[in-house]
């Protein structure tokens, strides 16, 4: 018996099953794309009071359109403000949902964000040096410094791995070695020759905040993003097979070792520069793959282009919300995103039964 | 396909656990292999299936060492059922059994027509069809070995190896299970537990004991009181049931 006669044997084969989700998946993908468009707008116009045609006046005239260019004050304000944090929010609210989505199927662990690898610690660490050496004058220093810190961490971590196989466990517990390492660092480094102006300004940093946004930053997190969420998507067969283990995973063809070691490089990379931008912004890492997965289903390809979606339309509309909020006060984006991330996370897995 | 196993061993720091066993299979034969517990059937399974890096010996698959082999290669070639893979995820049962086209599959496509089309067979194959969209965690133990062996058959490989896949399911469809595993052209390797099971459906029966072969044959020639007695430790009566199949009685030695 042939091999294909094992089909033939059926004759009442069902019809191959529409593919889970099937039609709702492409309305949903449509729906969140216009969505994230419309939220870029709305939150560029929040406190400026600039509309649609405000925003294209000043897009336009920097790309030599014909148009009456916009007054000075209020083109300073979209262009070199409002524009740069907004797409900011967009960009890192994508890198760290996809991260997480990420890393929660190669360690096979719900609770895992991107933070979980000590990154966010290391670049601390490099942000504290920064600061308390005194250059931390323009925003670029602790930028520099926190990409410095999370990329060294990230180094010791990998040193850290290496012959282990990259058993998922062992890449958690090394994570959190490394991560309570450089935060002893950090501490140590602030209470020995730190003072309250900078202690405070580390704080808020690693809260988390766009209000420092610039182009620079935005070039930067939209070319790593664009590459990071095109090296992890043509890993998604692999993360679906990671599902039930390692095991699993390589008999159905998946190069584990090969495959973990890209993917922990590639979330590592895009959380080092997340966090160098903005500070360590908690809970859409977490929350947000939770949340898609319950939209779209938990098979990867799907999941992680919408999770990016859903995770820049999150921390667009929580930066604005921060803003409008507690204006003129400049509150800490990494503060609201758990004060609103809290209710939505418990109402997901409510609607799962699981809670 | 022919899968020859050379003297393998394997083992972890400080114990061997398969030592330096030498099987053939020959194409299209379903092999059991038998043994108590730890005496190194799974570990040897996972050898063949180029899961673990024996520390001797090789294995080869038509004639081919697979040792350089990446694991796509592998995975085209034979599909392996784990005895317990479970997962947290909230994959369905058409999901997973489409996870068998990973190996089929470029990077940067999603399943196509014909993925779907083998999926609905393999599904139909194991009785699944009306689960397909069930998710993983509201299926029962029988149900979710049937999903798993779906997806391996949904990988459409040319050998095939089982780790204890009755367990779980009730007596119908051990039957069928072992049914198709006896019937099925691909070549088959399949630890079982159940002495009688194996004797009816499979070909040949490879006994182990201590992490080597300690006889391999057709049931008849395997499964002797003399035998099982040493390997097993109980008193075995073997002799026909009611249906004509061969069957094993036991009872715990007679200590002197």
């Amino acid at each position: 018996m042939a091999d294909a006669a094992v089909l033939d044997q059926d004759p009442v084969v069902a019809p191959a099953p529409k593919s889970l989700h099937g039609r709702k998946n492409t309305f949903v993908v449509v729906l969140s794309l216009v969505v994230l468009v419309v939220s870029l707008v709305l939150a560029v116009r929040i406190g400026v009071g600039a509309g649609w045609a405000e925003i294209g006046r000043a897009a336009g005239s920097r790309l030599g359109l014909a148009v009456v260019p916009l007054p000075r004050l209020l083109d300073s304000l979209i262009w070199d403000l409002r524009l740069p944090r907004v797409l900011l929010a967009a960009l890192v609210g994508a890198a760290l949902a996809v991260c997480g989505a990420v890393l929660q199927s190669v360690t096979r662990n719900s609770l895992a964000d991107p933070y979980l690898l000590g990154v966010s610690s290391g670049a601390s660490t490099g942000a504290v040096v920064v600061v308390v050496l005194g250059f931390a004058g323009s925003q670029l220093g602790i930028t520099g410094g926190a990409l410095i810190g999370a990329l060294v961490s990230f180094g010791l971590l990998m040193v850290l791995l290496r012959r282990t196989g990259l058993d998922s466990s062992r890449i958690v517990l090394t994570g959190v070695v490394v991560g309570q390492l450089f935060a002893a660092l950090t501490s140590l480094i602030l209470l020995s020759s730190g003072d309250a102006d900078s202690i405070r300004a580390v704080t808020n940093w690693l809260l988390g905040s766009l209000a420092s946004a610039r182009w620079t930053s935005v070039a930067v997190c939209a070319v790593v993003l664009g590459v990071g969420l095109l090296v992890v998507w043509l890993c998604s067969a692999a993360l679906d097979g990671f599902a039930f283990g390692t095991d699993t995973a390589s008999s159905l063809g998946v190069d584990v070792r090969a495959t973990r070691a890209v993917l922990l490089v590639t979330t590592s990379v895009l959380t080092a520069v997340a966090v160098a931008a903005v500070g360590a912004v908690g809970f859409v890492g977490l929350i947000i793959p939770h949340g898609v997965r319950f939209l779209v289903g938990p098979l990867h390809r799907k999941l992680l282009p919408m999770s990016a979606v859903v995770g820049a339309v999150f921390l667009v509309w929580t930066d604005a919300l921060t803003r409008v909020v507690f204006s003129p006060l400049e509150v800490p984006v990494g503060v609201f995103t758990a004060l609103i991330g809290v209710p939505l996370f418990l109402l997901v897995l409510r609607k799962r039964g699981e809670l | 396909m022919r899968i020859e196993v050379r003297d393998l061993s394997w083992g972890v720091p400080g114990k061997t656990i398969v030592h330096d066993v030498s099987l053939v299979v020959e194409p299209g034969e379903t092999v059991g292999l038998i043994g108590p517990n730890g005496s190194g059937k799974s570990s040897l399974l996972r050898c063949v299936a180029g899961l673990r890096t024996p520390t001797g010996g090789t294995v080869l698959y038509d004639g081919a060492e697979i040792g350089a082999w990446s694991a796509r290669d592998r995975a085209r070639k034979l599909a392996f059922v784990e005895q317990t893979a479970d997962t947290e995820s909230d994959l369905r049962v058409a999901e997973v059994v489409m996870l068998g086209r990973t190996c089929h599959r470029s990077r940067w496509r999603g399943p196509d027509a014909s993925d779907h089309e083998i999926v609905a067979a393999a599904l139909a194959r194991l009785d699944l069809t009306g689960l397909a969209d069930r998710p993983w965690k509201q299926l029962s133990g029988g149900e979710r070995q049937r999903t798993h062996l779906a997806r391996a058959l949904a990988q459409r490989t040319s050998g095939l190896l089982l780790d204890e896949p009755t367990n779980h399911l009730d007596v119908r469809h051990q039957l069928e299970l072992m049914e198709l595993a006896g019937s099925t052209p691909q070549t088959v390797v399949v630890a079982l537990h159940d002495l009688a099971l194996a004797a009816r459906y499979c070909d040949r029966l490879v006994l182990m004991h201590g992490g080597a072969v300690v006889a391999d044959g057709p049931a008849t020639e395997v499964l002797t009181a003399p035998l099982l007695r040493e390997v097993f430790d109980v008193e075995a009566e073997i002799g026909r049931d009611g249906l004509g199949h061969l069957a094993v009685g036991y009872r715990e030695p007679v200590r002197r």
